[in-house]
């Protein structure tokens, strides 16, 4: 099974892929889709779409495997688990939260693929036993824990790391989730 | 769902953070004791319908269309920032 894991943001979009077939999860790659607000005098709106599309574009080349040699899509994913939208204090930045939640939600519907949502706490609590763990504490016992998330994480800037880590605080939070478990069977 | 029939916060399936006409500007506490302003959380679901479907006309629809959507995104996102201080 694959699972797109995702810290949905709009300037910094974090995402995780791992593989798991019920019993070891292995990290396949990680990033973080980065967009920036346009220097020049553009029209907010204007600038907000063209953000939307680049997050649309460069999520959609990672939710899909492309072979290398043939250039057919190889595999897809099988469920996307989401950092849920935590209440951003500013409204401004909610609006800006959303338009990536935009994004995401229907990229899921295209692919036919359910979101799994946990929040913040739940999946600090679930990765480090602690609800209130620092960013430093998640991305140490994921690290440990899953020796190949370090490869793909070492080519992300060590400022962005925290966005993979969470995308993949999230998948790890889901894993006990009766989608996964269904989708697993599924396979069998 | 709560009592006053609101249902928000986390989905598990698909992004849907209100459901309700009911009153505005009623404050739900969650489990954690923290307080949503259900107006807030209802604009920001109209902000994700209104960016869903942009992505979804870009790809589908035509000029008008498009205009269409980006100008009810627009608005949403104008409607939401409108709160601004009032969160």
């Amino acid at each position: 099974m694959r699972i797109l894991g995702v810290d949905p943001g709009f300037a910094n979009f974090g995402w995780c892929i791992a593989r798991y077939d019920g019993k070891e999860l292995v990290v396949t790659g990680c990033g973080v889709i980065r967009t920036e607000k346009d220097k020049r005098k553009v029209l907010a709106p204007v600038d907000n779409v063209e953000r939307m599309r680049r997050i649309g574009d460069e999520l959609e080349q990672v939710m899909l495997e492309v072979s290398p040699i043939s250039n057919l899509v190889e595999r897809r994913i099988s469920i996307i688990c989401a950092e849920s939208m935590s209440h951003v204090p500013h409204a401004s930045s909610a609006a800006k939260l959303s338009l990536a939640w935009g994004v995401l939600a229907e990229a899921s519907r295209v692919v036919q693929v359910p979101i799994l949502q946990r929040s913040p706490q739940e999946i600090k609590k679930a990765v480090t036993g602690s609800k209130k763990a620092s960013k430093a504490q998640m991305k140490d016992t994921l690290c440990k824990q899953f020796p190949s998330l370090s490869e793909p994480l070492g080519a992300v800037v060590g400022s962005l790391q925290e966005h993979p880590v969470d995308a993949l605080g999230a998948i790890v939070a889901c894993l006990k989730d009766p989608a996964i478990q269904m989708g697993l069977r599924g396979r069998e | 769902m709560d009592d006053e029939g609101i249902e928000l916060g986390i989905a598990h399936e698909g992004v849907l953070w209100v459901k309700s006409d009911l009153p505005v500007r009623t404050i739900y506490t969650d489990e954690d004791g923290a307080d949503y302003d259900v107006t807030h959380i209802r604009l920001r679901y109209e902000v994700i319908e209104a960016a869903k479907a942009l992505v979804h006309e870009q790809r589908h629809g035509d000029e008008t269309s498009v205009a269409a959507t980006e100008w009810k995104l627009a608005k949403a996102v104008d409607a939401l920032e409108a709160t601004e201080g009032r969160e």
